[in-house]
C-alpha cells in the first residue's frame, strides 16, 4: 500500500501543477460576415448559411443574417438563381443543384458589400465497395472491444487532380450504445493518382450489427484546403498543438469567413456482420 | 564573377593580417596551466608578466599557453578565481616551457579573498557577448527538481531566454531555439534536453567548462545564426582516483575519475540516471510495473599525454530517453556523440588541434510488438573533420586559422509496419556536405586597442542520393528529380566577415564593438509550440534557403574594486534573412515534402543588456536586465504584415543570491521576471461546418501573462574529513506560489457547450527537492 502512496507522492510532486479558468481581456473585433455555401449534385443538400462572428466569450449562439441577396450563377448557361432566406440565416432554392463539370459562382450582397467565390463542380469518382475488417489483435486495436474497421475503396481519377472529402455516419442499434457516430475526413491524390485506393477509416470501429454509411465527395483544391486549414485551427483547444493558428484560407473573395463549396457524391453503407 | 571573390578575398586577407615584424632574438615561453588537485587542464587563465606591465596571454580551450619575448628576466604571474596567487621568475634565454599547477583555495579558506591588480578577463579579453561559467560556480543555484543543470543556469544571464516553463531550451537575442550551435567537446548536440525539455543532456559532474557566445563570435565557430554554447568536458583527475556522486529525486549520478599513468594519461565516467521506474517495480498494477520510463546521460573521456608535445583525448556521450509500456508502446529518442582529438604543440609558438567528431540523434516511435507493429524513425547523423591551428606570434599578435568538413544523413522519417499479412518500410534519407574555412588574426595596437578581424568562409552542398522535390507558391509538389549518390544537388556559399575590436580606456574599464555575419544551413522543423524530440532536422536544399544574419554589438565593460565587482551593458542590433515560419495551419503529414510547408522571411532584433556581479565575497550572485524586440515578416502570414515573434520577451530581470553565512552553510536564491509571450489569440468566434472556430485578427498580437518566480537553495556541508566530503541540498522551485501560465487553451466551456472559456495551465508551483552529494 504505501508503495503505491510513495508513487503517488512522486508523481505529485513531479506534476504540482493545474488548470485554472482565467480572464482573458481580449479585443473586441468587429463582426465579420461567415458564409457557409454548399452546392451539390443532389436533389437536396444544397444550401447557404449566413451568420456573424461573436465575441469569444458570448453564447454559442451565432445570429443568422436575414438581408442579404444570395445567388448562384451557372458560368456555361448565365443563369443566376436567387437563394430565399427562409429562417436563421438559412438561403435555399427548391431543386437547386449542380451539373458535373460545370462551374458555379456565389454571390452574396449584403449591407454594401458583395462577397463572390467560384468552383467546378468535379466528375464523381464511385465508391467501389466498404470493406470491414477485424482489427481486435492487431496494434490498431484503440478503441476498447469493437475492433470492425471500414476501408473505402475506389479508384482515383489519373486525369485530374482529385480532391475529396468522406463523410463517415455508423448508426448503431446494438450494445449499450444506440445512436450515430459522425466523421469526416480529408485527403487527396497527392501520392495515389489513378491508382487505386483503399481508404482506411481509422479514427472509428464499429460492432457487428452497425450500419455504416459512407458519402465520397469531390471537389476541388480551395475547398479542401479551406476544410484542411479549418481541421487545424479548431484542433487547436489545447493551445499547444498548432504552431500557427489562423483563420482556415477561404476561397470567398470580399473579406468574409467560411467557404463556398461544390460536391460531387457517391454514397453506399454496409452492414458489418 | 569567381575572380570578384578572389580579388574581395584578397583584399580581405590584407586587412586581416596586420603588419608583422618579426624581432630578432625572441624566444617563446609556453605552458600548460592545470588544477594541483586533480589535474585539469583550466580555459581562459590570465598568465601575465609583471616586467610587461601585467602583458600577457589567456589560455585556450586546452589549457595552452604561448608567449614570445625578446631575451631577458621575466616574473610569471597568475591571479586566478578560486586558485592560489601563483608567480614565477625565469630567464628567458631560449625556448622555455613552463607548466603551471595552481592550488584550489579551500572553501574554509574563501573569506580571504584575492586581490588581482589587473581588471579581468571581462575588461581586457578582446571578446565580448561572451559569458563563461565553470561548473563549480553554478552547483550552488537552485533549479528544478534540485537539478543542476548548465543550461537553466544560462538562462540566468542577460540576453539568454527560457523557451518556457522549466525547460532547458532556450533562445539568444531574439534568435530562435534552433539558432544555437550546442557542441559538446566540439560534437554538435541536436536535442539538448529529455524528457519534454525539464533537463537538459548535460550532466554538471561531467562538464568542466561552459562558454556561450551571443554576438561577436570566433571565426572558428560557423553553422548556427544566433549563439555558440562549447561545453567541455572534465578531463579526469590525472593524480588520484576519485569518485563523487549523489542521489536527488530524479536522478542519481555517480562518477569515478582515476589516473591511468599518473600525469599522463587519466580517465572519466560519468553517469546519471532517473529511477521513478525503480519505484514502479514495486506497483502492485501490472501494468505500471511493466512500464518503462527513465532517461540517462553517460560522459566518458580519456586522455593520454604521448610527450610534451602531443596529447590525445577520446571522449563519448551517450544519453536516451526511454518510455514504454508492455508490448504496446515504445518510445526512444537520444544523442550519442564521439570526439577524438589530438593537440599538437609544433614549436611552443604554433599549436594544432585535429579532432574528429561523430554525432547522432535519432527518435523511434513504435506500436504492437515483433512481427506485429508499425514504427516511426527519423534522425540526424555526421561525421566531421576539424583543424584548428593557433598562432602566437608575440603578446600582441596571434593567428587562428583551420577548416572543417561535416558530412550530414538526415533521416527525416522512416516508417516501418510489419504486420501477418502487410509489410511496408519507407524512408527518405538526405545527405549534404558542409565545408568551411576560417582565418582571424588579434592584435594589440598601442597596448589600449585590441582588434580581431576574421574571414569565415562556408560551403553547403545537398548531396545525392534522392528524390528531390520543387513546390509551387502554395506548397505543392510540381517536379521530382532524381539524383545519384553523391550527386551534387545544389550549392551555397558564404562568406562571414568577423570583426571585434576594444579599446582599454583605463585599468578597469574597456569599450567594445564587434560586427558578426553567420550562416546557417540547418533548421529545426517543429509542429508544436513546445519542443518535441520529434522535431525534425532538415538541411537546406532546392527549395529552402540557409538562414544568414548580422549581428551589430557594442559593449561597456567596467570593474570596481580590484575586479570584485563586474559590470558591463551592451547594445545590439541583428538582421536575419530566410528565416523560417510554418505556413498558416501548416501541414506535416508528409516529412518527404514537408519543405513545401515552409515560409521564408526576415526578422530583425534590437536590445540592451545590463548586468552586474558581484564575483567574490559571502555574498555573491548577478543581476541581469535586459529590454529588447524581435519581430519577423514573411510574405505568406499575417497578411505581409511584420509581426513580433513568440519569444519577443521584453523586458527580463534575473537576479541570482548566494550568501555563504557560515563554512558549513549556504543559502542561494533566484527571482526572475519576464514579459509573457506573444501569443494568438481567438478575437471572436464562429460557426462552421457544424463546429466553432476562433476568429484571429492578428498574428502574435496578444501577449500571456508576465512570469516570476523564486526558488531557494540551502547547501548544508558535512563535516569536512579527510578523505570523505559531503553535503545536502535542499531547494524550493517557486517558493510563493506564483500561478505562471504555461499555455492558455480557449474551448468550449466544460459542462456547458454553449460557452467558451480561457483554461490556463500551470505546471510548477512550489516543488521542493533534495538532493545529497558525496566525493571521496
Amino acid at each position: 500500500m504505501y508503495k503505491n502512496g510513495l508513487l503517488m507522492v512522486l508523481a505529485s510532486l513531479a506534476f504540482s501543477g493545474c488548470e485554472k479558468v482565467i480572464q482573458v481581456d481580449l479585443n473586441k473585433a468587429d463582426k465579420r460576415l461567415v458564409i457557409e455555401a454548399i452546392l451539390t449534385d443532389r436533389d437536396s443538400g444544397s444550401f447557404v448559411r449566413l451568420t456573424e462572428t461573436v465575441d469569444y466569450f458570448g453564447k454559442n449562439v451565432f445570429p443568422g443574417v436575414t438581408d442579404a441577396v444570395v445567388t448562384i450563377t451557372h458560368t456555361e448557361t448565365a443563369r443566376t438563381d436567387t437563394l430565399r432566406h427562409s429562417g436563421k440565416g438559412l438561403y435555399l432554392k427548391a431543386g437547386l443543384k449542380g451539373l458535373h463539370g460545370n462551374e458555379y459562382t456565389l454571390r452574396v450582397a449584403h449591407r454594401g458589400s458583395v462577397y463572390t467565390s467560384s468552383s467546378r463542380m468535379q466528375k464523381p469518382v464511385s465508391i467501389d465497395s466498404l470493406l470491414y475488417t477485424d482489427q481486435r489483435n492487431t496494434p490498431f486495436a484503440f478503441h476498447g472491444d469493437s475492433g470492425y474497421y471500414v476501408t473505402c475503396r475506389f479508384k482515383d481519377d489519373p486525369a485530374v487532380e482529385n480532391y475529396y472529402r468522406i463523410n463517415v455516419e455508423g448508426k448503431r442499434n446494438t450494445g449499450s450504445f444506440h445512436g450515430r457516430m459522425r466523421s469526416y475526413h480529408l485527403l487527396n491524390d497527392r501520392f495515389s493518382n489513378g491508382e487505386q485506393v483503399d481508404y482506411f477509416l481509422f479514427d472509428q470501429t464499429y460492432d457487428r450489427g452497425d450500419l455504416v454509411k459512407v458519402e465520397l465527395l469531390s471537389t476541388d483544391k480551395a475547398v479542401y484546403n479551406y476544410l484542411i486549414t479549418l481541421e487545424r485551427a479548431i484542433n487547436n483547444e489545447d493551445g499547444l498543438s498548432t504552431a500557427s493558428p489562423a483563420n482556415p484560407e477561404t476561397n470567398i473573395r470580399g473579406g468574409a469567413l467560411g467557404y463556398f463549396a461544390v460536391y460531387s457524391s457517391s454514397v453506399k453503407s454496409v452492414t458489418i456482420k | 564573377m569567381s575572380c570578384n571573390i578572389v580579388r574581395v578575398l584578397f583584399f580581405v586577407i590584407l586587412f586581416i593580417i596586420p603588419p608583422v615584424s618579426f624581432a630578432q632574438g625572441s624566444f617563446t615561453v609556453s605552458g600548460t596551466v592545470r588544477s594541483a588537485k586533480d589535474g585539469e587542464l583550466l580555459i581562459g587563465v590570465p598568465v601575465r608578466l609583471q616586467e610587461l606591465s601585467g602583458k600577457g596571454a589567456f589560455t585556450n580551450e586546452y589549457g595552452f599557453f604561448s608567449l614570445t619575448l625578446p631575451e631577458g628576466h621575466y616574473t610569471l604571474v597568475i591571479n586566478y578565481l578560486g586558485y592560489e596567487p601563483y608567480s614565477q621568475s625565469f630567464e628567458l634565454k631560449s625556448g622555455k616551457k613552463i607548466d603551471v599547477e595552481l592550488k584550489e583555495i579551500l572553501r574554509e579558506l574563501k573569506e580571504v579573498e584575492v586581490t588581482a591588480e589587473k581588471a579581468d578577463q571581462n575588461v581586457t579579453s578582446n571578446e565580448m557577448s561572451v559569458n563563461r561559467m565553470e561548473v563549480s560556480e553554478i552547483k550552488k543555484i537552485p533549479v528544478l527538481f534540485g537539478e543542476q543543470d548548465v543550461l537553466k543556469t544560462l538562462q540566468l544571464l542577460p540576453g539568454i531566454k527560457s523557451a518556457g516553463e522549466g525547460n532547458a531550451g532556450y533562445y539568444v537575442r531574439g534568435g530562435g531555439a534552433d539558432q544555437n550551435l550546442i557542441l559538446l567537446d566540439e560534437a554538435p548536440v541536436y536535442n539538448p534536453s529529455h524528457l519534454a525539455g525539464f533537463f537538459s543532456v548535460f550532466n554538471s559532474d561531467a562538464i568542466k567548462d561552459v562558454t556561450v557566445y551571443k554576438g561577436g563570435m570566433p571565426a572558428e565557430y560557423g553553422g548556427r545564426l544566433s549563439s555558440v554554447l562549447d561545453v567541455r568536458m572534465n578531463e579526469g583527475n590525472s593524480k588520484k582516483l576519485a569518485v563523487n556522486g549523489g542521489a536527488g529525486l530524479i536522478f542519481s549520478r555517480l562518477t569515478v575519475e582515476a589516473p591511468i599513468i599518473k600525469d599522463r594519461s587519466s580517465f572519466i565516467v560519468s553517469g546519471r540516471r532517473t529511477y521513478l521506474d525503480v519505484f514502479a517495480k514495486l506497483s502492485s498494477d501490472s501494468t505500471v510495473r511493466s512500464s518503462v520510463f527513465h532517461f540517462y546521460d553517460l560522459n566518458i573521456k580519456t586522455n593520454y599525454k604521448l610527450n610534451d608535445k602531443n596529447q590525445l583525448f577520446l571522449s563519448g556521450y551517450f544519453g536516451r530517453d526511454n518510455f514504454g509500456l508492455k508490448d504496446l508502446l515504445a518510445f526512444g529518442w537520444g544523442n550519442a556523440t564521439f570526439t577524438l582529438r589530438w593537440n599538437h604543440i609544433y614549436n611552443g609558438r604554433l599549436f594544432s588541434n585535429t579532432s574528429l567528431v561523430f554525432s547522432n540523434y535519432d527518435y523511434l516511435f513504435s506500436l504492437g510488438s515483433e512481427g506485429n507493429s508499425i514504427s516511426l524513425s527519423a534522425g540526424i547523423r555526421n561525421y566531421n573533420i576539424k583543424q584548428n591551428y593557433q598562432y602566437y606570434v608575440n603578446p600582441n599578435l596571434s593567428f587562428k586559422f583551420g577548416f572543417n568538413s561535416i558530412y550530414y544523413i538526415f533521416r527525416p522519417s522512416e516508417v516501418t509496419i510489419d504486420t501477418d499479412n502487410f509489410n511496408f518500410s519507407e524512408s527518405h534519407k538526405r545527405f549534404a556536405l558542409e565545408n568551411s574555412v576560417y582565418f582571424s588574426s588579434s592584435f594589440t595596437v598601442k597596448d589600449r586597442f585590441s582588434i580581431t578581424p576574421g574571414l569565415r568562409l562556408s560551403l553547403f552542398n545537398p548531396v545525392g542520393k534522392g528524390q528531390v522535390y520543387d513546390f509551387d507558391a502554395e506548397g505543392r509538389v510540381t517536379d521530382t528529380t532524381y539524383y545519384s549518390s553523391g550527386e551534387i544537388i545544389t550549392g551555397y556559399f558564404g562568406p562571414e566577415p568577423r570583426l571585434m575590436m576594444s579599446w582599454l580606456i583605463d585599468d578597469e574599464s574597456s569599450l567594445k564593438a564587434s560586427f558578426t555575419r553567420t550562416y546557417q544551413y540547418l533548421q529545426l522543423l517543429s509542429n508544436s509550440t513546445s519542443s518535441s524530440p520529434m522535431d525534425l532536422w532538415m538541411p537546406s536544399s532546392k527549395v529552402i534557403k540557409p538562414q544568414s544574419g548580422n549581428q551589430y554589438a557594442l559593449g561597456y565593460f567596467r570593474n570596481f574594486k580590484g575586479n570584485r565587482y563586474e559590470t558591463s551593458a551592451e547594445i545590439y542590433y541583428k538582421t536575419m534573412d530566410n528565416v523560417i515560419d510554418y505556413r498558416n495551419n501548416a501541414d506535416f503529414g508528409a516529412a518527404e515534402t514537408i519543405e513545401g510547408q515552409i515560409v521564408q522571411g526576415k526578422g530583425w532584433a534590437y536590445g540592451l543588456e545590463l548586468f552586474a556581479k558581484k564575483k567574490t565575497g559571502k555574498v555573491n550572485g548577478w543581476i541581469g536586465y535586459t529590454i529588447s524586440r524581435t519581430f519577423r515578416r514573411f510574405e505568406e502570414i499575417n497578411g505581409g504584415d511584420a509581426f513580433p515573434a513568440k519569444y519577443d520577451i521584453i523586458h527580463d530581470i534575473s537576479i541570482v543570491a548566494i550568501y555563504d553565512i557560515s563554512k558549513r552553510v549556504s543559502l542561494s536564491s533566484t527571482w526572475v521576471f519576464n514579459t509573457g509571450n506573444a501569443v494568438t489569440f481567438p478575437s471572436g468566434k464562429y460557426e462552421i461546418d457544424g463546429q466553432i472556430a476562433g476568429y484571429y485578427t492578428e498574428k502574435n498580437g496578444y501577449r500571456m501573462p508576465s512570469y516570476h518566480r523564486m526558488d531557494l537553495g540551502l547547501t548544508l556541508y558535512g563535516k569536512p574529513r579527510k578523505r570523505y566530503e559531503s553535503n545536502w541540498n535542499f531547494s524550493v522551485y517557486n517558493v510563493y506560489f506564483r500561478d505562471n501560465a504555461y499555455s492558455i487553451a480557449f474551448r468550449r466551456k466544460a459542462g456547458d457547450p454553449e460557452a467558451s472559456e480561457a483554461v490556463q495551465i500551470t505546471l510548477f508551483k512550489f516543488v521542493p527537492s533534495v538532493t545529497y552529494n558525496f566525493k571521496f
